[in-house]
């Protein structure tokens, strides 16, 4: 955790480490965002019979 | 952009995310093309509402489209055209697109959503007059019709360019006649109005929406791709192997054997009815009223059936986006109907008004009228059909794709 830590606070002393770490962060929030919004539906809900 | 790095970096991430949803949608794609054959003989229903296999199965020379209702899948038995040409005996397999409770105009929003891919190509439209008959209204009820709405159908219609403003407006007035389906679509719900009402505002309204929906579309689209994936991906191997086997069918021998399997599934009444559909005939049948009494009932409604505006409406699609289907109908269940006061006179004015509506379009129908005093076609009074009917069905089926309908 330390290094990770001591990884990202070098990086982002950079201009394009700051950009990839960014990069990281947005595209996980996208990751995110599909995975909780993403799934359509296209089952039919449960048929109620009509009695024919 | 040098000082700027958050807005590099969502720029990058939004590019990483459609390149990678872009890569997904091609490897989904080729995916899907080579299980499409084994889709067709598995029960779909749960990506029925998507587009992808629609579309794909038309692309396939050796798999008939079938789009049908309860009649097709309500009761299962070995002779389901999906079953019945599972080997593709005589080189076509019957790809069939259908729930229980899908009405007419779910059927027109699933082919205009196929827009230009029907173009020149043959497909089965199967009905029964169940709707027409025995619907409130002569129409399915909100209760089938909400459950078998898809966004996506919809969106396709609404927006197709193919088809003329007209027939998206007529469509569109009867969608808003089930207001359940709109009420957390905003965007739907507003293109379904100007559609319907038509006039030059309305009309730009219309067209300001048109990129959101497209973009609505398109997200749609990519979700189907998922689902039809994921379903996939989920069968076991054995459920995906497709065995091909030629062999002569023997029409007669077959329509006999499901007629023994029919008489047996129904020995416990007269009127070919499953057994265990038998319940509501039996209810039915303790308070017969007398012949013929039924008629004006039967005359007055049948005529005024939503079913005949929507079936209007889905062969006014079918003939603009140039597609050649076949009608495909189921007879009325005569002997049971007339038990029930519908004089069998009566009852084909169902048939006359079918004619009246789709034969001005010019695709062959089929109506099995013939069949109507033959108490093994059809497993109950809404007709949907039996083992032995399936097998009459299979025959027109092979007829149908082999040119040989006459």
């Amino acid at each position: 955790m330390k290094s990770l830590m001591r990884f990202t606070i070098t990086a982002s002393n950079s201009y394009w480490g700051k950009v990839v770490l960014l990069t990281a962060y947005y595209f996980a929030i996208l990751v995110v965002l599909i995975l909780m919004y993403g799934k359509g539906n296209f089952e039919p809900a449960e048929f109620i019979y009509q009695g024919y | 952009m040098k000082k700027a790095p958050h807005l590099s970096a969502v720029l990058i991430a939004v590019f990483g995310a459609l390149l990678a949803t872009t890569l997904f949608v091609i490897y989904a794609s080729r995916f899907e093309q080579k299980y499409i054959h084994s889709v067709a003989q598995l029960d779909f229903h749960e990506v029925l509402k998507g587009q992808v296999l629609q579309r794909l199965a038309f692309k396939q020379d050796d798999l008939l489209v079938m789009y049908a209702s309860s009649e097709a899948v309500l009761i299962p038995s070995d002779y389901q055209a999906y079953k019945y040409f599972r080997n593709y005996p005589t080189d076509f397999m019957v790809f069939t697109v259908a729930n229980k409770g899908t009405s007419m105009l779910s059927m027109a929003q699933d082919l205009a959503a196929l827009g230009p891919d029907m173009r020149g190509k043959k497909f089965v439209v199967s009905f029964a007059p169940a709707t027409v008959t025995m619907g409130p209204g002569g129409a399915m009820n909100a209760d089938n019709y909400n459950p078998n709405f898809s966004e996506l159908h919809a969106l396709e219609l609404a927006f197709s360019s193919q088809l003329s403003w007209e027939t998206k407006g007529l469509a569109a007035t009867r969608m808003l006649d089930y207001p359940d389906t709109l009420v957390e679509r905003p965007l739907l719900k507003f293109t379904l109005q100007a559609l319907s009402s038509g006039s030059a505002l309305d009309k730009l309204k219309y067209y300001l929406a048109w990129p959101l929906a497209k973009l609505q579309i398109a997200i749609i689209s990519v979700q189907d791709h998922y689902a039809v994936w994921d379903f996939i991906r989920h069968q076991s191997t054995e459920k995906l192997k497709v065995t091909r086997a030629e062999r002569a069918i023997d029409w007669n021998a077959d329509i006999a054997k499901a007629e023994a399997e029919q008489k047996k599934r129904s020995d416990g009444n007269e009127y070919g009815v499953d057994n265990d559909r038998w319940k509501r005939g039996e209810e039915l049948m303790e308070n017969l009223p007398p012949p013929g009494s039924m008629d004006e009932r039967f005359k007055k409604n049948v005529p005024l059936a939503l079913e005949w505006r929507d079936m209007d409406i889905l062969l006014r699609i079918v003939k603009e986006l140039d597609g050649h289907p076949l009608m495909l109908g189921r007879p009325m269940n005569v002997k049971l109907w007339e038990a029930l006061g519908y004089s069998e006179e009566t009852q084909n004015l169902y048939y006359q008004i079918l004619h009246q509506v789709a034969d001005p379009y010019g695709y062959p129908i089929v109506d099995f009228h013939q069949h109507g005093r033959d108490q093994y076609f059809s497993a109950d009074m809404a007709s949907h059909s039996s083992p032995k009917g399936w097998m009459y069905i299979n025959e027109i089926l092979d007829a149908f794709y082999h040119n040989r309908l006459k």
